[in-house]
């Protein structure tokens, strides 16, 4: 029977030990957003990194529509995602916007507490880097098809 | 005549170890100088999204309902491009690239 089921079965903790997650677990705090309420702005500094245990959380980017300045969707995000990992990646400022679509919980962990573990204990840094690198892999190749996808139809729409 | 000569020897042999010894001094003090951190010129600040609150110029006035209506097809956009994105993930596919949405931001 595992101690940390729900973050076991999380992306970001792929591989890792129940005494590695009970570790982790010993610095993270727990986060109530409800509804509405943004947790972060594009370009603010980057302190914490979180996962979502419990509703969703939306990310967003400012769009200009005539001449309002507007929060355009991104992404929606929900259980066993992660978000804010630039709070492990230099320069440490957030990429996007995020807010609870609805009220939502989540487990946060400081980023300079979290890259000190990670630099002190390499069995339990490594893993987790390689597990964020696959994220955000993922993420860009993602990002990269939705591009992808955009010019094509721009070139269809142009020349058939 | 062999005293003269005998002085003559001792201070030149004396002012050789002075400058050996100065120059010895000098080549260690510069090792020293290299072993030591330089500092680092200072990096420019982080500019990182900081005009986000610039307006277009030529911004077009827009009603709300006008502005709600065009955020809401953005959103479903973006819903159904993910989606597409996702099944591309799963299974690559140059066909997943090129399927068209139906969203009427591209219709």
């Amino acid at each position: 029977m595992s101690t940390f089921p729900i973050l076991e079965d999380m992306p970001l903790f792929k591989s890792l030990s129940s005494e590695q997650l009970a570790e982790l677990m010993r610095s993270a705090s727990q986060v109530h957003l409800p509804s509405g309420t943004p947790l972060f702005r594009l370009g603010d500094d980057a302190d914490r990194l979180f996962v979502v245990r419990k509703g969703r959380v939306e990310l967003s980017m400012p769009m200009q529509i005539g001449n309002k300045q507007m929060d355009a969707f991104l992404e929606e995000l929900g259980p066993g995602d992660m978000l804010g990992w630039s709070a492990l990646v230099e320069p440490h400022r957030y990429t996007v916007s995020a807010s609870a679509h609805v009220d939502a919980e989540l487990t946060a962990w400081n980023g300079a507490d979290l890259r000190r573990l990670i630099a002190t204990d390499p069995r339990l840094g490594v893993p987790l880097l390689q597990n964020l690198a696959t994220l955000i892999c993922r993420r860009f190749h993602g990002m990269q098809a939705m591009w992808l996808r955009e010019l094509q139809r721009t070139i269809s729409a142009r020349i058939g | 005549m062999h005293g003269y000569i005998s002085l003559i020897g001792g201070i030149v042999f004396f002012l050789g170890c002075g400058l050996f010894l100065f120059f010895a001094c000098e080549r260690r003090e510069d090792e020293e100088r290299a072993r030591q951190p330089q500092p680092q010129p200072a990096l420019p600040a982080a500019r990182f999204f900081t005009d986000t609150k610039v307006k277009a110029p030529e911004a077009i006035e827009l009603d709300p309902a006008t502005v709600m209506l065009v955020m809401s097809l953005l959103e479903r956009h973006v819903r159904q491009e993910r989606a597409a994105v996702e099944n591309f993930l799963e299974v690559p596919s140059v066909a997943h690239l090129r399927t068209g949405a139906s969203s009427p931001f591209v219709n």
